[in-house]
């Protein structure tokens, strides 16, 4: 491989490019809409997980009142609560409160969703001293009279990581089938190009190119249309994500992830994605045309 | 020396294009093929740049069977080879110069060669003052000359031209087969079919007239001395 080669097919690949001008962007918008797609499922997972272990590493639950309590039965229940041993620290946390809190969440979309009442059990939030007897004092405490329930965590962490795996799961199979439709739009795109370049083809042919010089174009084409999606879909799901995340922090108590080093090896896999799309695309598609059209010289 | 042995083929169709074909071409001679449509003469020539392949026999070129040659050893033979198509294969939007330096670029020529060899062909075949000019706004006479001065441009050591003045008037094909012959004059091979009789009778070349697959008639026979 000489330097005149490589020159050859860098310039000849970009001019593939541009004169495919239509088809290159409409591959390229497919294939960002693949990798913005994939990037979702990606982060979507990656948040999910480090809910997860949020969750996990709580030491705080919520224990919820019966319906109906009097100021009396509350009263009782928080002096059983003081008596079990590992309870760290203790709050009342009342039924208006919590419905105060949800208003001001909710704004004027309260009123019309609760007209009279609220609707939230008296509670206690709680701190545990020991992490490790977990479940030991959830038993104690759902033993309480006029106790609901607990605000389990295992359930939740259980709820998460059921969801994290769908999520995994779909991810995966999102990526695969993406990819594929990716290299097919790319094999077409490319086909397309060779197909407005046959006579050239032929030419080429007949002064005795070797297939690499025929091929490297092609392949550079793919390239570039795979490059250039990844660094279009990092930089979308980069600025989509982090206003999703602004927003939705704005609304919710939610904590999104958000790091460059996220962002930095999402574009690392898109580049990657996107040259082996790129490379086997413009494989498959010269493969075939090379291989159909023999050694013939006819366009 | 070429060299066609007992060469058979057979297309997928069932049609039998070549039925026995022997020919032998010594280096630097001129040599016309002529026969009716359809009788082989594309064939045997598609058979010579590997195009195709035979279905039987043997194509020896200066000492090797080309028929058994290994597929990524095609382009390198072919380097050796200056093929001029009756439809020109130019491409329309370069211009003269591009087209011809195009032949080179494929096969990796440093550019530095490439202007200076260009420009030479481009003289050979009278076409330096239309040297930037599309090709598209070119003549068919002149377009041919751009094939011919393409076909020449890596120094191959066999022209080979099928119906090359298919597509352009008489004065311009007389042109085209003198600068052909000039070509020859210089020690290349060269081969060509033509089906315009008076054109070939303006010459004093060799002649082989080729029907049904066979080679029918043969006005300067070369035999091979075993
Ligand atoms: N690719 C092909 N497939 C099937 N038959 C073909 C093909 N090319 C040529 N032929 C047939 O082979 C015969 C010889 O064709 P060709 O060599 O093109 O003749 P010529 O050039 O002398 O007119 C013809 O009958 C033609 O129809
Ligand atoms: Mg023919």
């Amino acid at each position: 491989m000489n330097l005149q080669f490589v020159k050859y097919s860098l310039k000849e690949g970009i001019k593939n490019v541009w004169i495919n001008g239509i088809m290159s962007m409409a591959s390229i918008a497919v294939m960002v809409c693949c990798m913005i797609l994939t990037g979702s499922a990606l982060l979507l997972s990656l948040n999910l997980s480090s809910a997860l272990k949020s969750v996990e590493h709580q030491n705080s639950m919520t224990v919820f009142l019966k319906k109906g309590v009097t100021k009396d039965q509350i009263s009782k229940v928080e002096e059983k609560i003081r008596n079990v041993p590992n309870i760290l620290k203790y709050e009342y946390y009342s039924s208006e409160q919590a419905s105060e809190k949800y208003r001001e969440v909710l704004g004027g979309l309260y009123e019309v969703l609760h007209e009279s009442g609220s609707p939230f059990p008296e509670a206690f939030h709680i701190s545990m001293k020991d992490l490790g007897l977990y479940e030991k004092t959830v038993e104690e405490l759902k033993s309480i009279e006029n106790v609901d329930s607990v605000s389990d965590r295992s359930d939740t962490a259980k709820r998460l990581s059921d969801l994290n795996r769908l999520i995994s799961t779909a991810g995966m199979w999102t990526v695969c089938s993406l990819g594929i439709v990716s290299m097919f739009i790319i094999a077409n795109t490319i086909k397309l190009t060779i197909h407005s370049r046959r006579v050239e083809i032929g030419i080429m042919k007949s002064v005795g190119a070797t297939n690499w010089f025929i091929r490297a174009p092609f392949i550079v084409e793919g390239i570039i249309i795979g490059i250039a999606s990844a660094l279009i879909s990092s930089v979308i799901l980069n600025f989509a994500y982090k206003t999703f995340v602004d927003v939705l922090g704005g609304i919710i108590s939610f904590h999104g992830i958000y790091s460059k080093n996220i962002f930095l090896s999402i574009l690392g896999y898109f580049l990657i994605a996107g040259l082996i799309f790129g490379v086997v695309g413009g494989l498959i598609s010269i493969r075939r045309y090379l291989k159909r059209e023999g050694v013939s010289f006819e366009g | 020396m070429i060299e066609f042995k007992n060469v058979v083929k057979n297309y997928e169709t069932g049609t039998r294009a070549l039925d026995g074909l022997n020919l032998i071409i010594p280096d630097g001679q001129f040599l016309f093929i002529v026969g009716a449509s359809g009788s082989g003469k594309s064939t045997l020539l598609k058979i010579f740049t590997k195009e195709e392949e035979p279905s039987s026999g043997k194509v020896i070129v200066n000492g090797l069977d080309i028929t058994t040659m290994k597929k990524r050893k095609i382009p390198y033979y072919r380097r050796s080879l200056g093929i001029v198509f009756q439809d020109f294969r130019l491409i329309e939007k370069m211009t003269v110069f591009e087209n011809v330096a195009f032949a080179m670029h494929v096969i990796g020529a440093h550019p530095r060669e490439v202007s200076s060899r260009v420009d030479y062909v481009l003289n050979l075949v009278d076409l330096r003052d239309k040297s930037s000019r599309k090709v598209r706004e070119l003549s068919g006479g002149e377009k041919q000359r751009v094939g011919l001065a393409r076909a020449l441009v890596n120094n191959p050591g066999i022209i080979i031209a099928d119906e090359p003045t298919g597509n352009i008037d008489p004065a311009m094909s007389f042109d085209i087969v003198n600068l052909l012959s000039s070509i020859n004059e210089c020690g290349t091979t060269v081969i060509m079919v033509t089906h315009d009789i008076t054109l070939v009778k303006m010459f004093n070349f060799r002649v082989v007239e080729i029907s049904h697959g066979r080679l029918i008639n043969d006005n300067k026979k070369v035999v091979k001395i075993e």
